[in-house]
């Protein structure tokens, strides 16, 4: 009889690469003179600050409230002073701000952050109040898309969620911080996952693990051993399996909708980070302020998994595990979805799952579609990317619309394996921009229609 | 409907083995003409469906029941199908005008092309040779069936042709394919593949069965050619006459009930424009450009291909003015080139400004600057940009038709919309501080003044970092290009200039000189 994992149609195999990190367990990262909090810590709108330059802030202490629904609250990573705010290149390559923090080296908590609760006050939380807590602590989905985690939390009505995924895939080559947090703090992301299940209302709980991180997944099935509607399931390794729609698909069975998001599917996918960052946050009242990062590639002489304050810049952690000469590449994130850094002066944000250092020099000159359908084949979203990367070439971009491209989710499957070297992922991107735009564009022009004459509209 | 079997047998016969198209090369005009898009290629495939079952239908029955019985068919077969195909086609073209008008400009010519399309008049001849009007060979619905299912058959093997046709033409559409093939001479090669693949499928069918057997064909002519000689040249006259009178009446009524009303105004613009309908002017082609005009007024210059000449005309239908000298050019403001504006990082993926933008807002320092991929001499439909070796983009004025495609193309919105009498222009855009601009570009503005002090008539300003000259006032006198010290400030009619000389056909050395000279013509101002 054969076994076989669950998984997804599509999918690639890339090298794991993850040897060199794997075994390091998660360390402190050095304190840095300066800390850049950038303000656009996650998606969604950038976060006010709340505090004034020269102002004393305490660790935990909030500096930055949410800038709209979809947008969170940042804290101070540490005690110090506020020496400035402003201008700081941001690793998704946004315009942001950051709020400049001189670290006093007390790491003084401030007054209620990091106080454990009683159990008892614990499970007297109500859903809402879990959510509300969430909130609090500013936490975002740490896989790296950095989503608000309470707007996840909070769907509406009638969209009601009954399996709560736990992210323990970790499917991009060399990152290794979420299974170090596997192995390390097992009883938080489960703690954090009976939180979540309790928050949406949810019957079951589901810890997802790719299977070449068995002792991870062991570890994991010890804590959820008789805790009713808690398991611990492996995965087949494959690239994107981390990806949500991707994960719902293996471990339920069931499809997002195109357009959709995963409560259209009754399910709610969150990383493994995030859940031991929602115990912390409701267990423990830490608001997020540090977090697990990868820093590893062979451009890298020391890889580590080092455990980072929010604003730590690159540059100062690249310099504690040592660069190799022949570095070329600088990657923020893993190297199939990451995106490439032109300054290693940006900052650690809560996204940040790993910092990459490669020496493989850029892709050669790609050529023509050569119609061999691997990418057809690979693609996880069900899309043909050899149709899409053909109108990005040929700039049809309003094309593409009629091609489903905005279901894409830039997993990088197509371009990763295609012979031709065709960068379709980047053309797709563009495409999704420009379709974008062109909404923003027809959205005005219709808004300036119905305005009244002579009233412009703002 | 005992012979199912050859019915469907005779459907893919005429769909595969004798395809109109690919085998029988029957069409070939409307084929070649409108299979450049894959939407307008299934409607265009629809119409001939249409017209080809309703012909068929129309034709055997007038054969059967008209023509055979007169003794007619030998010489009059061909002028009563044309004469019926040319009615109907007249008909789907009221139709698809009154019910999809995209569709109707999208086919263009080659609607009123089926009139004349030996497909349509293939499958009339085809039935009448098969005999299937033939009362001694087939019954009254049998050979109706039959004639039926060809028309509709031929229509859809016209319409798979067609659309695997588009399809492949659109996917090679911007592929990088010599340019001598271009057009026609690709087409061609791609419909002589694609019937060299339908030969495939010859051996789909025995040959029995789908064509009556050639003695039978010989005797048929033969039997139909004697009555004929009898002389019944005044019957055919009347035949025709009726026919026609009949066909006239039923247009006239079809005409009325699907009558589009169009403002005579509109009418008279699209004469005036050239139909090429590029899109130059910002709409979706001549006609709605012309609709635009119209409806709302504007601007009547915008036709690049028509010039002067239409603008002027387009100007008379509207009964407003317009001035040929007013003519508008577009400009690029930024001069930072490779050496003066450095990028901030390599970037290696799509060659387009719009993708490079995405990335960290482009591998150039300046944010506000050139990034210099060529997003707009890509779209540019006059090909009136042109990629320097200088890493910017180089408006020729000349070819310039002011659309704006270059405008909406840029991700740093840096082309302006000038008056080409209004030559000083700035060729800057960063609102950034002297000092940031300083570190980033060595030519942008860095809001020293200078230029204001320059100007006798108040004419420039520095607003928000960045010189801006007021055109009311400037009187393109030129202080303030020689007053800038960072050389922003260009006078373009000595670019001007510098480019006549050099596209001069006389000047052998001008080409080999190019990059040098468009360095210098910065250089000039």
């Amino acid at each position: 009889m054969s076994f076989r994992l669950p998984t997804f149609p599509g999918g690639v195999h890339p090298p794991d690469c993850k040897a060199p990190s794997a075994g390091c367990p998660v360390a402190a990262a050095p304190m840095p003179e300066k800390l850049a909090v950038t303000l656009a810590q996650g998606l969604g709108a950038p976060s006010r600050p709340v505090v004034a330059v020269g102002d004393r802030v305490l660790r935990g202490q909030l500096i930055a409230e949410p800038g709209g629904f979809v947008s969170a609250a940042i804290h101070a990573p540490t005690s110090g002073k506020v020496e400035a705010i402003g201008d700081c290149p941001h690793p998704a390559g946004v315009k942001a701000h950051a709020i400049y923090i001189v670290p006093d080296g007390a790491d003084e908590w401030a007054p209620g952050a990091n106080v454990p609760a009683s159990a008892e006050a614990v499970a007297a939380l109500k859903p809402k109040e879990i959510v509300e807590k969430v909130k609090a602590a500013g936490l975002v989905g740490m896989g790296g898309a950095a989503f608000p985690t309470h707007v996840k939390l909070s769907p509406p009505n009638d969209k009601p969620i009954d399996t709560v995924i736990l992210n323990g895939c970790e499917c991009e080559p060399y990152l290794t911080s979420d299974y170090r947090m596997m192995l390390e703090h097992a009883p938080e992301i489960v703690a954090g996952l009976r939180l979540l299940v309790r928050a949406v209302g949810a019957v079951r709980g589901v810890i997802a693990v790719e299977a070449n991180k068995p002792d991870a997944c062991e570890r994991l099935l010890r804590e959820v051993r008789g805790i009713e509607g808690l398991s611990c399931r492996m995965v087949a390794v494959k690239y994107p399996q981390g990806a949500e729609k991707q994960l719902i698909k293996a471990i339920l069975g069931r499809e997002v909708p195109s357009g959709g998001l995963p409560m259209d599917a009754g399910a709610l996918v969150q990383n493994v980070g995030t859940a031991a960052a929602v115990s912390d946050a409701v267990c423990f009242n830490r608001p997020l302020t540090e977090r697990v990062v990868t820093i590893s590639g062979d451009g890298i002489e020391r890889p580590a998994n080092l455990l980072c304050r929010l604003g730590v810049s690159y540059r100062t952690l690249l310099a504690a595990q040592g660069v190799k000469p022949e570095a070329r590449r600088l990657i923020s994130g893993g190297p199939m979805m990451g995106l490439a850094q032109w300054t290693a002066d940006v900052p650690v944000t809560k996204g940040t799952s790993g910092i990459l250092v490669l020496t493989t020099p850029p892709p050669p000159d790609w050529t023509a579609c050569i119609n061999c359908g691997k990418c057809v084949e690979g693609c996880p979203a069900r899309l043909m990317p050899n149709r899409l990367s053909k109108l990005g070439e040929f700039r049809r971009f309003e094309d593409m619309a009629g091609r489903n491209v905005l279901d894409c989710i830039e997993c990088g499957v197509c371009t990763w394996q295609c012979p031709a070297k065709r960068p379709i992922v980047q053309w797709i991107r563009q495409g999704k921009n420009e379709l974008r735009l062109a909404k923003l564009k027809a959205e005005a022009a219709k808004k300036k229609a119905e305005a009244p004459e002579g009233v412009l509209p703002k | 409907m005992d012979n199912l079997v050859e019915y469907l047998r005779l459907f893919f016969s005429v769909v595969f083995v004798a395809n109109f198209v690919l085998a029988q090369f029957l069409g070939l005009c409307p084929f070649l003409g409108v299979s450049k898009k894959q939407s307008s290629a299934v409607g265009m495939g629809f119409a001939v469906i249409f017209v080809m079952a309703l012909a068929a239908v129309v034709c055997h029955l007038l054969l059967r029941h008209v023509l055979l019985p007169m003794g007619l068919e030998g010489f009059l077969q061909i002028s009563v199908f044309i004469l019926v195909i040319a009615s109907l086609v007249q008909f789907v073209e009221m139709v698809i005008k009154k019910t999809s008008p995209a569709l109707y400009t999208a086919l263009g010519i080659y609607l009123p092309l089926i009139t004349t399309n030996c497909a349509v008049m293939g499958v009339a001849a085809l039935n009448a040779s098969n005999g299937f009007a033939d009362p001694a060979k087939f019954g009254a619905v049998d050979g109706l069936l039959r004639a039926t299912v060809q028309g509709v058959g031929g229509g859809v093997g016209f319409l798979l042709g067609m659309y695997l046709m588009s399809a492949i033409r659109e996917d090679l559409d911007g592929a990088p394919y010599p340019k001598s093939l271009k057009g026609f001479p690709l087409a061609f090669v791609i419909t002589a593949s694609m019937a060299l693949a339908f030969l495939g499928f010859s051996g789909m069918f025995s040959p029995e069965g789908s064509a009556p057997a050639p003695a039978a064909k010989a005797a048929a002519a033969a039997a139909a050619a004697e009555p004929t000689m009898a002389g019944l040249a005044g019957w055919g006259g009347g035949v025709l006459a009726v026919l026609g009178a009949v066909l006239g009446l039923l247009l006239y009524i079809a005409s009325r009930v699907f009558a589009v009303k169009t403002d005579p105004k509109v009418e008279r613009i699209l004469a005036a424009l050239p139909g090429a309908n590029c899109g130059g002017c910002g709409y979706a082609g001549c006609a709605a450009y012309a609709e635009m005009l119209v409806k709302t007024g504007g601007d009547v210059s915008l036709c690049g291909p028509g010039g002067a000449a239409a603008a002027r005309q387009i100007a008379e239908v509207l009964g407003v003015s317009f001035d040929a000298s007013d003519r508008r050019v577009s400009t690029l403001a930024c001069r930072g080139t490779c050496d003066y504006a450095p990028a901030k990082h390599d970037y290696t993926g799509v060659a387009d400004c719009r993708a490079a933008a995405l990335i960290h807002g482009g591998p150039k320092a300046c944010r506000f600057g050139c990034l210099g991929l060529g997003s707009c001499a890509a779209v540019c439909p006059f090909g009136a940009i042109a990629m320097g070796a200088d890493g910017l983009p180089h408006v020729i004025e000349e070819l310039c038709t002011a659309c704006g495609k270059c405008v909406t193309a840029c991700p740093r919105d840096l082309f302006r919309i000038a008056g080409e009498k209004q030559t000083v222009r700035v060729a800057c855009a960063s609102h950034d501080a002297g000092k940031e601009t300083n570190r980033v570009c060595k030519t942008g503005c860095i809001a020293c003044r200078r230029c204001e002090k320059s100007c006798k008539f108040e004419a420039i300003k520095v607003v928000d970092n960045l010189a801006v000259i007021d055109y009311a006032k400037c009187k393109n006198c030129g202080a303030c290009v020689k007053a800038c010290p960072r050389g922003i400030i260009v006078n373009f009619r000595a670019a001007r200039k510098a480019r006549r000389e050099r596209l001069a056909p006389k000047d052998p050395a001008g080409g080999a000189a190019k990059p040098a000279a468009k360095r210098e013509e910065a250089a000039v101002s």
